[in-house]
C-alpha cells in the first residue's frame, strides 16, 4: 500500500509537479496581512506613534525588548521572515517573538488621536476620533457604495435613496395595467407582452385587455379570419367569422362531398390498420383477403337478390305497359309508368328510397363522430407526450437530488461488472463515469471514472480510478481551487463484516493541477486518482465482486481555503 | 505590488522630498513609473572623497515584499569605488543584503551609500582590482577614482595626465572607455593597457 501512495499521481501528464513551496514568508501570516492605521490625523500624527515599519499609525502596537513599537501585523512578518535569527528592524538587538508584548498603553493613546473621515475627499468634512471612525464609516453619508440592485452604479449613500426611487434602471416599478412589479430597465418590454395592458383588435376595431384580444380573436371577433369548419375535411376557403353562415349555406354540397371522400380515406386507414379489431365493414373496396369473406359473400348475394327482384319488376310493368324501356334505372321512368302493377314497385321505391335517405343520413353523423374521435385522439396524443415530458423532468429532479443529498458521499455501484471489464480489455469502451453527484446541495458537482483494465502504465495490470470535477450550478459562489480530501474506496462486500477489507486510498487535492479548478466543460478533462488503484487479480478474488456488481465509494470532503 | 509596499513608498518619498539632505542637495530621489515598482536615486559625492563634487545615478527596484525584503539598488553612473562594480555598478553594502532591516528607508539607504563613498570597506571587495588598488597603490586609487567621477558624474577636479593617457590610445583608434578601463586597471601604464585590450 506505502508503494502503492508513492506512485500517487496525477493522471495528467503534461501538468508540471513542481510542488512550488516558494519561500514566501506571507504564507501563514495571512491573519497578520493588516497594517497600520494609514488615516489623516489631525492635529498630524506624532512620530513616537508611527509603526517604522509600514510608516502608518500602530494598529495593535507591540512593544520589543529594546523599546521599540511596531504594529503587530508588521513586526511578525518580519520576524517570520527572519526565522532563527531576528533582530530588531531599528537597532538589530536579538529578539524573539516570546519577548514582544502588546503595548495596550499605546494603542489606546492612538484610538483616542482625532482623524479626518477617509470619505474627506468625496465631501465628509467629520473629523473624529480613531475608535469611532469604524462606526462613523458604517453611516458615512459620504462612503461610497455599490447599488443594491446590481445595475452597476456606486454612489454615495447620502444619494443612495434618491437613486433607489428615482434614477436606479434595476429599481422595482408597479406595472398601472396588471400592478405586478416590474424592473424599470424592463417595462418596456413588459408593457408589449402585459395581458391586462389594453389593446384594440385589428379587425374590428373594439379595446380589450391583451389576455381578453387571445380569446376575442379566436372566438368572437365577427371580422376575424377564420378558416371554414370543414377545413378539417379539405375546405380551404377563408372568410370573415360573420360571413361563415352563408359559406355553410352556399357550399352544403361540395361540404358534403368532401365529407364522405375523407370518412371512406378514414375508413380504409382504420381498417387496413387493425383488420381484426374493427366490425365487420360493409364497404366494396374491402379487401377480400379480409377475415369475413363470407359476411361480405352474403351481403354481395343479397344486394344481387333485390337487384334481380328490381329488374324483373320493371320488367314486368314494362312488359304491360308495352313500352320500350329506354332507361330502367331511371325513377323518372318508373313515375311516368305509374298506374296497375307498377303502382307496387312505386311503393318499394319509396321504401329503398327512404331507407338510402336514411342512410345517408346515418353515415353523415358517424363522419362527424369520426372527426370528433379523430381531434379526441390527437389531443390524448398531445397529453400524453406532455406527461411524458413531466415525467422525464421529473424523473431527472429527483436523480438530481439524490445526487445533490449525499453530501459528498457517493456509492457507484457497477452493475455488469464482467461484461464491463471484456468490453475495457477488448478496447471497446476503456472507461466508464460515474452519475454526477455533489458535496452538499449547494456544493461542487463530481464524478468518479474508471479505467477497469487501467491506464497507460497500468494497462492490464491495474483498476484505475480518478475523480473528475463537473459544472455545478453554484460553481460561480464556490472556492476554487477545490481545497479538500477526497476518499477513494472499492468496497469489500464479504458476508462476515470482521472479515471485510475496504481497498481505500485518501488523497489531498494540489492547487496547482488542473484537476481541481473550476471546470470549463460540463466535465474536466483532467480528473486526479490512481492509475494503480487496485491490482486486477485482487479485485477478481470474489470479495469485491458479488452478483457481478463492484462498489466504489467516493468520498469528497472540501475544507476552508486558507 | 503588494499594497503594503506601495503605501511605504508613497510615504517614504514624501518623507524624502521635503528632509534636510534634499535641500542641501545631497540625496534626491524621482519616480521612473506610476506603479512605484522602480524609482531613481541621485546622490552627491562626499566632501574630502576623490568623489567630492559629483553626482551619481542610482537604479532602484522595490521588491514586492518591501520593506520586509531590501530594495533592489545599484550605480548607473560609472564610478572606481572597491565596493562597486566598475563594470555592472552592482554594489556590495550589507544593508542591501543580510543586514537589512524593515525600519530602513530610502533615506537611510542612500546615505548609507553616501557613507560608504567616503569610507570604502577594500576587504569586502566588490570589484577585486580596485580594491588591490586601493590597497596597493592608494594615490593611484585617489587620482583614479577622481579622473572617473571628473569624466563621469561630473566631478570638478581634472586629472590632466590621465586624460591625455585616455587621448593617446583613443588616437590609436581604440575606444575611449575601454581604454579607461585598461588603464586604470594597469595603474596607468600604457602599454600594458594596450596590451590588455588587444588581448581580451
Amino acid at each position: 500500500m506505502a508503494e502503492k501512495l508513492q506512485r500517487l499521481q496525477s493522471f495528467d501528464a503534461s501538468i508540471n509537479q513542481k510542488d512550488d513551496q516558494s519561500n514566501n514568508i506571507f504564507d501563514d501570516t495571512s491573519g497578520l496581512e493588516s497594517q497600520g492605521y494609514d488615516n489623516e490625523f489631525v492635529p498630524p500624527l506624532d512620530p513616537k506613534y508611527e509603526c517604522p515599519i509600514c510608516l502608518s499609525a500602530l494598529r495593535d502596537p507591540y512593544q520589543t525588548s529594546c523599546g521599540h513599537r511596531f504594529c503587530k501585523g508588521c513586526l511578525f512578518k518580519w520576524i517570520r521572515g527572519k526565522e532563527a535569527d531576528s533582530r530588531c528592524p531599528i537597532d538589530n538587538e536579538t529578539m524573539s517573538e516570546n519577548q514582544l508584548f502588546p503595548d495596550n498603553f499605546a494603542k489606546r493613546e492612538i484610538m483616542s488621536l482625532t482623524v479626518r473621515c477617509s470619505n474627506s475627499n468625496t465631501g465628509c468634512a467629520e473629523v473624529i476620533i480613531l475608535k469611532k471612525l469604524q462606526n462613523h464609516l458604517e453611516s458615512c453619508p459620504f462612503s461610497c457604495k455599490p447599488c443594491p440592485n446590481q445595475c452597476s452604479a456606486i454612489l454615495l449613500r447620502r444619494d443612495m435613496p434618491r437613486h433607489l426611487a428615482e434614477e436606479c434602471i434595476r429599481r422595482l416599478i408597479r406595472c398601472n395595467a396588471c400592478k405586478d412589479k416590474i424592473i424599470f430597465e424592463e417595462y418596456k418590454a413588459h408593457k408589449d407582452v402585459c395581458p391586462m395592458v389594453q389593446v384594440r383588435c385589428t379587425h374590428c376595431d373594439v379595446s380589450l385587455t391583451r389576455e381578453q384580444m387571445q380569446r376575442h380573436l379566436e372566438l368572437d371577433c365577427p371580422r376575424a379570419i377564420i378558416n371554414c369548419t370543414f377545413s378539417v375535411v379539405g375546405c380551404e376557403i377563408k372568410m370573415e367569422r360573420s360571413s361563415l353562415a352563408l359559406h355553410m349555406q352556399e357550399y352544403t354540397q361540395p361540404h358534403l362531398r368532401m365529407l364522405v371522400t375523407s370518412f371512406g380515406d378514414v375508413l380504409k386507414v382504420l381498417h387496413s390498420q387493425d383488420n381484426s379489431k374493427i366490425a365487420p365493414l360493409e364497404l366494396p373496396s374491402v379487401d377480400p383477403s379480409s377475415e369475413h369473406p363470407h359476411q361480405f359473400k352474403r351481403m354481395n348475394s343479397q344486394t344481387s337478390v333485390k337487384i334481380r327482384e328490381i329488374e324483373e319488376m320493371y320488367d314486368s310493368s314494362n312488359f304491360h305497359k308495352g313500352n320500350s324501356v329506354q332507361n330502367r334505372h331511371s325513377t323518372g321512368a318508373i313515375s311516368m309508368g305509374g298506374g296497375g302493377g307498377g303502382e307496387v314497385s312505386m311503393v318499394e321505391f319509396a321504401t329503398l328510397k327512404e331507407r338510402n335517405t336514411y342512410q345517408d343520413e346515418k353515415l353523415q353523423t358517424q363522419s362527424q363522430q369520426i372527426i370528433e374521435l379523430l381531434a379526441k385522439n390527437s389531443s390524448l396524443e398531445k397529453v400524453v407526450l406532455d406527461q411524458k415530458k413531466r415525467l422525464k423532468e421529473l424523473e431527472y429532479r429527483v436523480h438530481d437530488n439524490d445526487a445533490r443529498s449525499c453530501n459528498g458521499v457517493y456509492v457507484w455501484k457497477v452493475n455488469n461488472y464482467s461484461h464491463l471489464r471484456h468490453e475495457a480489455q477488448s478496447g471497446e469502451t476503456t472507461v466508464i463515469h460515474s452519475p454526477g453527484f455533489y458535496t452538499s446541495y449547494y456544493g461542487y458537482k463530481l464524478c468518479v471514472r474508471m479505467n477497469l483494465n487501467g491506464v497507460d502504465n497500468a494497462h492490464g495490470t491495474h483498476l484505475s480510478i480518478f475523480i473528475h470535477f463537473m459544472q455545478g450550478e453554484y460553481d460561480f459562489m464556490l472556492d476554487w481551487p477545490f481545497n479538500g480530501k477526497i476518499t477513494l474506496s472499492i468496497m469489500d462486500q464479504s458476508e462476515v463484516c470482521e472479515l471485510r477489507q475496504n481497498v481505500t486510498e485518501t488523497l489531498s487535492s494540489k492547487s496547482n493541477l488542473a484537476a481541481f479548478q473550476k471546470p470549463e466543460t460540463i466535465r474536466n478533462h483532467k480528473g486526479f486518482g490512481y492509475m494503480e488503484f487496485a491490482p486486477l487479480s485482487l479485485l477478481e478474488n470474489g470479495r469485491y465482486i458479488k452478483n457481478d456488481t463492484l462498489v466504489v465509494k467516493a468520498e469528497v470532503h472540501p475544507e476552508p481555503h486558507r | 505590488m503588494a499594497n503594503i509596499a506601495v503605501q511605504r513608498i508613497k510615504r517614504e518619498f514624501k518623507e524624502v522630498v521635503k528632509s534636510e539632505e534634499v535641500a542641501e542637495c545631497h540625496i534626491q530621489v524621482e519616480l521612473v513609473n506610476d506603479s512605484f515598482t522602480e524609482l531613481k536615486g541621485q546622490i552627491a559625492g562626499p566632501p574630502d572623497t576623490p568623489y567630492e563634487g559629483a553626482t551619481f545615478n542610482l537604479e532602484i527596484k522595490i521588491p514586492e515584499t518591501y520593506p520586509f525584503n531590501p530594495p533592489k539598488v545599484k550605480f548607473l553612473t560609472a564610478i572606481w569605488h572597491p565596493n562597486i562594480s566598475s563594470v555592472t555598478g552592482a554594489i556590495c553594502l550589507d544593508i542591501l543584503k543580510d543586514q537589512w532591516a524593515a525600519a530602513m528607508t530610502l533615506r537611510t539607504v542612500l546615505l548609507s551609500l553616501q557613507a560608504l563613498l567616503a569610507a570604502a570597506e577594500p576587504d569586502d571587495p566588490q570589484d577585486a582590482v580596485v580594491a588591490k588598488q586601493y590597497k596597493e597603490n592608494h594615490p593611484i586609487f585617489l587620482k583614479t577614482a577622481r579622473h572617473w567621477a571628473n569624466i563621469y558624474a561630473g566631478g570638478t577636479i581634472r586629472e590632466d595626465d590621465y586624460d591625455n593617457r585616455v587621448i593617446q590610445l583613443k588616437n590609436m583608434g581604440f575606444d575611449p572607455h575601454k581604454a579607461r578601463v585598461a588603464l586604470s586597471t594597469h595603474n596607468w601604464n600604457v602599454e600594458r593597457a594596450m596590451e590588455h585590450i588587444l588581448n581580451y
